[in-house]
């Protein structure tokens, strides 16, 4: 008996696992969703493929040929790599101005600019523009390490009209292989200026440190570093000179001292002899003696005696002769008498009498007579104190020479003195001009290895200059100029379809597995004996009336008409869009 | 191309094949007659039309065997179970509409009067939408509705569709408030006249979907067992459940499958 107060038996509730039968069972039962699905995608793909506009594409490719000239004897001075240098010229290419001449010379994307800015046009164009940089591993001479060298690079744009393509890659190419000259050119010149400048900097530069160099050199000669050994031996020649000068000069003062001590003792002038050997007496000596023998005659006779007489004649003679007054007594006297007679006067009569003036100036005049005299005095004793002596004579020379001598050691220890001053100063400076002397040298050194350098670098320059005018450098080289393009590049409908057929495939796959997954029904005895527990009694296959058979008939005739069509259709796509059938076909029998 | 047109034309054959078979379904009844089983009462005889019970999948004397052979299995085992429980009265209901219960109802019937010593009447109390007679092609004035609306006697409106051991108790308009005419005794009644028109015979009852509405909960308590119809790729599996839970407590007869695509059972049956 089967009761179903239970109506879930857990004995017997054990889900199966699905089994491959299941699954082809499940695929069956849906195979009109999924086949739906997937001719619906199909067609969607196939549409969109053919609905895409076909662009075509046209390439140059451009070879960078190294320089002819072996680097090692002309080097370029254009050291940037390649690839670097092809972007750089890929950016003075792309400019807003460049692309609007093309633009406008090709009449392109004349429907996008009256719709869009020009900023997307220019997006537009830019981006149907393409560089691609053809690379090849190397191994560089220098590291030894493996890299990779630009040898070649493509040039290529994108439209939809393939005869355009080729136009504007054409022009475009020939803007990259002008671009490319022109930067080099210019690169080369602005590089050998710029040496230029430098090397005329550095030349004014060496010119003003020669000159400085040698200003210097002039000024300070004897204070110059190099001289310091000379400047020191001359110090000492000078000490030793100025030591010898003072010994000498002390000598001759002792000498001199003992000349003068010896000197005293000697008369100066000795007696002169007549030829009755009477000593002759110098004018004044004689003046003297006849006064003497003067005021001995008066005492003894009278002022009439003919000695005297005789004496005062010849005193008067004398003193008229040679003007000399032998001693200035009687003015003396004459004052005395003056001044008794004043003093007289004085007690006498009022300051103001005219004895008393009259005497004063009397007083004066002799007082003024009596310096005279003795002025006079002094001068005649001079030269009448003549040495007669020879002795004396002698000596006096004798002093008189020590004294030059002397005078002239000293001038000689005192030129000698400033010489050695002058010699130490010297040898003081010299560190102090020996730095600045040794910045100067060292700033010139600089300089000058600084301009060899420069001038090396110039000369290469120069040269690279003429390898880049010449052409003999590095040079951009079309081996495939732009070809008008027989296949478009996108839509790539090959790919198209069968990807279109593949996501058609998985998106049917999709369809029937989410059917399945939203379908609650009952499909078979297991889920009826998971659900309640018992085995059908009996199942009941599907029974078709006449009238389903026929549709089911008619259906499956649509069906196979459709697979008919679908191959012939795919056959044809192949033959016009991937390959002539025939091609195919001989391809097939070659490869066997 | 040969293929096509080699299918199209035994497509051809088949249809023509089918026709003829029809043609020979005419002579149905005269070939049943030689054997006559009991009645108690008179039974109007009619004689449908085989194209109509071929297009509602009614088996016929001379249908395929992929067509009869189910219901066979079926009634066996049916008849098996029914003898050792002693049950009479026997519901066929399904989770809802569109499972084939009727045809399994009429299908079952004509298999059980088929066999050699059983009788049968077949109820249709389906009074939401009632098929039994439209899928026999006959039409008459008075169904199950006018039993119970004007207390007509079963007697009057049983038929048969010249198989011998088979009365059918048609309905024709469909009645609004079926489950309370069901639910009184009058529906009881029905069954109880039913179930003696032949000396002793089984009642097979078409009863409303489940799920639909309360009719077949209302008749269940006065039949003996159910059976349940699920059709494949139809039937939800939530449905199912929930059936059970209403038939709980009630005799289960056991679950048809129909409609099926596999072969789980019947081996190549598949189209």
């Amino acid at each position: 008996m089967i009761n179903s107060t239970d109506s879930t038996n857990p004995a017997i509730v054990e889900e199966q696992e699905k089994t491959i039968f299941d699954w082809l069972r499940q695929i069956r039962r849906r195979k009109y969703t999924g086949l739906l699905t997937a001719i619906v995608i199909w067609a969607l793909a196939i549409i969109i493929t053919f609905a895409l506009p076909a662009i075509y594409r046209s390439t140059a490719t451009i070879l960078i040929e190294q320089q002819e000239i072996p680097k090692d004897l002309a080097r370029s001075t254009i050291t940037s790599f390649a690839d670097q240098r092809l972007n750089v010229i890929n950016q003075r290419v792309m400019t807003t101005s460049n692309l609007f001449k093309i633009i406008e010379e090709f009449g392109l994307y004349q429907d996008l600019l009256d719709k869009k800015p020009r900023e997307e046009v220019l997006e537009e164009i830019r981006e149907a523009i393409t560089m691609d940089i053809i690379s090849a591993d190397v191994i560089d001479p220098r590291s030894g390490r493996p890299t990779q060298a630009t040898i070649a690079f493509n040039i290529s744009y994108d439209h939809e009209v393939p005869e355009m393509t080729q136009r504007v890659a054409n022009e475009i190419t020939s803007l990259f292989l002008n671009e490319n000259i022109k930067q080099r050119t210019k690169n080369a010149q602005e590089a050998t200026e710029f040496l230029r400048d430098e090397a005329d900097k550095l030349a004014k530069r060496m010119v003003e440190l020669d000159a400085k160099l040698a200003e210097f050199k002039t000024g300070n000669v004897e204070k110059m570093p190099d001289m310091v050994s000379m400047n020191l031996s001359m110090i000492d020649r000078a000490e030793q000179q100025l030591q010898n000068l003072e010994t000498r000069l002390s000598l001759l003062e002792d000498r001199k001292a003992y000349i003068q001590t010896q000197l005293l003792e000697i008369e100066p002038s000795s007696a002169l002899y007549s030829e009755d050997g009477e000593i002759i007496y110098s004018p004044k000596d004689r003046l003297k003696m006849l006064k003497v023998s003067l005021s001995r005659l008066r005492g003894i006779y009278t002022d009439n005696h003919p000695d005297v007489i005789r004496t005062n004649k010849e005193i008067h003679m004398l003193e008229s002769r040679h003007d000399i007054s032998i001693d200035d007594s009687a003015t003396y006297q004459e004052i005395e008498l003056l001044e008794e007679r004043l003093l007289d006067l004085k007690s006498r009569y009022s300051e103001d009498h005219p004895d008393i003036l009259r005497a004063s100036k009397e007083l004066e005049s002799l007082e003024q007579q009596l310096l005279k005299q003795q002025d006079h005095a002094e001068e005649t004793d001079q030269e009448g104190r003549q040495a007669t002596n020879p002795t004396f004579i002698q000596f006096t020379a004798q002093i008189e020479a020590i004294d030059s001598e002397s005078e002239m050691l000293k001038q000689a220890r005192e030129r000698t003195l400033q010489k050695l001053e002058d010699l130490e100063q010297r040898v003081l400076e010299s560190p102090e001009l020996e730095r600045k002397y040794r910045t100067l040298s060292r700033d010139y050194a600089t300089s000058q290895s600084k301009y060899i350098e420069i001038t090396a670098k110039l000369n290469e320059a120069k040269i690279g200059e003429s390898l880049e005018l010449g052409n003999q450098s590095e040079k951009f080289t079309i081996i495939e100029p732009p070809l008008i393009p027989e296949r478009p590049i996108h839509p790539n409908r090959p790919l198209f379809l069968v990807l279109g057929l593949v996501l058609a495939l998985i998106a049917g796959f999709i369809a029937i597995v989410i059917k399945e997954a939203l379908d609650d029904a009952v499909y078979d005895m297991n889920s009826i004996l998971h659900t309640t527990g018992m085995m059908p009694i009996a199942t009941i296959p599907r029974v078709r009336n006449i009238e389903e058979t026929s549709r089911a008939k008619k259906m499956r005739n649509l069906v196979i008409a459709a697979y008919l069509l679908a191959i012939i259709t795919a056959v044809l796509l192949v033959h016009y869009l991937y390959m002539p059938l025939d091609v195919i076909y001989y391809k097939v029998l070659r490869t066997l | 191309m040969d293929r096509i047109t080699k299918a199209l034309e035994e497509a051809r054959k088949a249809r023509a094949k089918r026709s003829s078979q029809i043609e020979a379904d005419a002579t149905w009844q005269t070939e049943q007659s030689d054997w006559v089983k009991q009645t108690a009462v008179e039974l109007k005889q009619f004689s449908p039309d085989p194209a109509v019970l071929e297009r509602n999948r009614i088996q016929l004397p001379n249908s395929d065997i992929e067509l009869v052979q189910p219901y066979k299995i079926l009634r066996t085992r049916l008849l098996q179970l029914i003898k050792k429980q002693q049950w009479t009265k026997i519901g066929i209901i399904s989770p809802g509409k569109q499972d084939g219960k009727t045809t399994v109802a009429i299908n079952l019937a004509l298999s059980i009067a088929n066999g050699l010593d059983d009788k049968l009447v077949l109820l249709d109390f389906d009074l939401l939408q009632p098929n039994v007679a439209k899928y026999f092609g006959y039409q008459s004035d008075h169904g199950i509705e006018n039993c119970l609306l004007d207390n007509i006697s079963l007697n009057e409106i049983l038929v048969t569709p010249g198989v011998d051991g088979l009365a059918i108790a048609p309905a024709f308009n469909a009645l609004r408030d079926s489950s309370e005419f069901l639910a009184t005794g009058l529906g009881e009644g029905l069954l109880e006249q039913a179930s003696h028109v032949f000396e002793d015979n089984l009642v097979l009852v078409d009863l409303p979907p489940l799920l639909v509405s309360d009719d077949a909960i209302s008749v269940m308590p006065h039949l003996d067992a159910v059976i349940i119809v699920i059709r494949e790729g139809h039937t939800k599996r939530r449905d199912m459940e929930k059936s059970l839970e209403l038939v709980q407590g009630r005799n289960i007869a056991g679950i048809v499958l129909n409609d099926t695509r596999s072969s789980d059972i019947s081996g190549y049956y598949y189209y």
